[in-house]
């Protein structure tokens, strides 16, 4: 895991100045060389969101019909993670199954 | 109103909310929470006076201020159920039988100007995810299908204000703009609120400002909000519509590192439809309204062969403190002073 993790850091150093705002699974996935480092993405990825000095932070979109990705606010997704329940932010009525319409992304932390 | 609006209002009421609207009844019953009504309903009527509005602007003769102001605030209201009603929205059965017709639900008169708010139903088209548990062998269609959709006419009760501000000459026309509402259905809800205007006989309402002049200014001004949406032709040929999804203040378009680079490499672009959004505090409100200004083209009808806009869409206001906001800075950079003569 401790690879896997130093895996992901590397890709991240080479981002260029201003890059990072929004990295998806599949950014890191093509990246990522070796297929036990692919395996262990999601919680490599964890790791680095939730640890300590965590240089990353897990968002997420909701794909809507209308307006495309309507991001969700970090109380709204912190929400989802816990209950597993989003309302939608325009309607206010609860989503249907909300975590296969939630698209999850990265950002890198500012003082990364 | 959106859920995200309605939810700061609630909180800035003092109410607690859950998730989304059922969500957040249910928390209020069973904790027995205290309620300002009365603060809400001054919420309510502000927001429909000023959120989600496709606004277009006439100028007016200062002379005419006076009759118009009078005209308005003496206004007969309907008798009819969308007046009894007000500011809450009619019942669903009435709804069902709703017509396009406008009717004067009430008149406002606040510090900023006087209005008259009209209540009209409109029909929109929705579409919706059907859950397969409503079918009758469910699995069956799960096997087949990874979603279903249904599309039904929904009828929705908008408010239109006709606004006369104290302090700017022109009047307002504010057309309601939910979501799922075509831009021809706006324009022609616009046409026949002038035409009822006109009929007063006091002032002829002609041809709305024109707002294009607002939008290469709102992109110069890096200092103004963010640009989250623009659309422009380039020297090169390109049609290009850029977007950045709103999740942080300061992610602005203008900056951008592909747009930059972009612009670089091109001669010139020309914008013709831009959104700009402003985040701002006040009395512990989080606000966030933008403005849409769009014209079909680079090209048009107005002076230089430039395009014209005609109205402007105010988007995700909760009341006048963050319209009002929004109309300063587009009377600036529109440098509506100079076009209201």
């Amino acid at each position: 895991m401790r690879e896997a993790c130093l895996a992901v850091t590397d890709i991240l150093v080479d981002l260029r100045p201003g890059d990072g705002k929004h990295l998806g699974l599949s950014f890191f996935h093509e990246r990522l060389k070796q297929k036990d480092h692919q395996d262990k993405l999601l919680a490599a990825l964890s790791i680095l969101c939730t640890r300590e000095g965590a240089i990353l932070k897990m968002q997420g979109y909701l794909d809507d019909d209308i307006e495309g990705q309507l991001h969700l606010s970090d109380e709204d997704f912190s929400e989802l993670s816990k209950t597993g329940q989003l309302a939608h932010p325009h309607s206010g009525e609860p989503v249907i199954n909300p975590l296969t319409k939630v698209r999850i992304f990265y950002t890198l932390r500012e003082h990364s | 109103m959106s859920w995200t609006n309605a939810r700061k209002i609630l909180n800035a009421s003092g109410v607690s909310t859950s998730h989304g609207w059922d969500g957040t009844l249910k928390k209020i019953a069973e904790n027995g929470q205290e309620v300002d009504k009365g603060r809400l309903e001054d919420f309510l009527i502000e927001h429909i006076l000023c959120g989600e509005k496709f606004t277009k602007l006439y100028p007016i003769d200062p002379a005419k201020r006076a009759p118009l102001q009078q005209a308005i605030v003496s206004a007969t209201i309907s008798d009819c159920v969308a007046a009894k009603c007000y500011p809450f929205l009619i019942g669903e059965t009435d709804l069902l039988q709703g017509t396009g017709e406008f009717q004067i639900a009430n008149v406002e008169s606040n510090e900023d100007g006087v209005g008259l708010v009209l209540s009209s139903v409109f029909w929109v088209k929705k579409r919706e995810e059907i859950s397969f548990e409503d079918f009758d062998k469910p699995e069956e269609m799960r096997s087949r299908y990874d979603e279903v959709i249904g599309v039904v006419r929904e009828p929705i009760q908008l408010f239109h204000v006709v606004w006369l501000p104290h302090h700017r000459d022109f009047l307002e026309i504010r057309v309601d703009h939910p979501r799922g509402m075509a831009e021809a259905d706006v324009h022609g809800m616009h046409s026949a609120l002038k035409g009822i205007i006109n009929d007063w006989g006091i002032s002829a309402l002609e041809k709305p400002i024109n707002l294009f002049p607002a939008v290469r200014p709102f992109y110069d001004d890096g200092s103004e909000g963010t640009v989250t949406q623009m659309t422009f032709q380039t020297t090169t040929g390109g049609i290009k519509d850029e977007k950045l999804p709103r999740r942080r203040l300061d992610a602005d378009q203008r900056t951008e590192a592909y747009h930059v680079a972009g612009k670089e490499a091109v001669d010139a672009i020309a914008i013709y439809r831009i959104t700009v959004e402003w985040g701002f505090s006040e009395d512990n409100v989080t606000y966030t309204p933008s403005i849409t200004l769009a014209a079909s083209g680079p090209a048009g009808n107005g002076e230089n062969g430039l395009p014209t806009i005609s109205g402007a869409l105010i988007n995700n206001c909760m009341r006048a403190t963050d319209y009002e906001f929004v109309i300063d800075r587009l009377g600036k950079k529109a440098q509506l002073d100079l076009q209201c003569g």
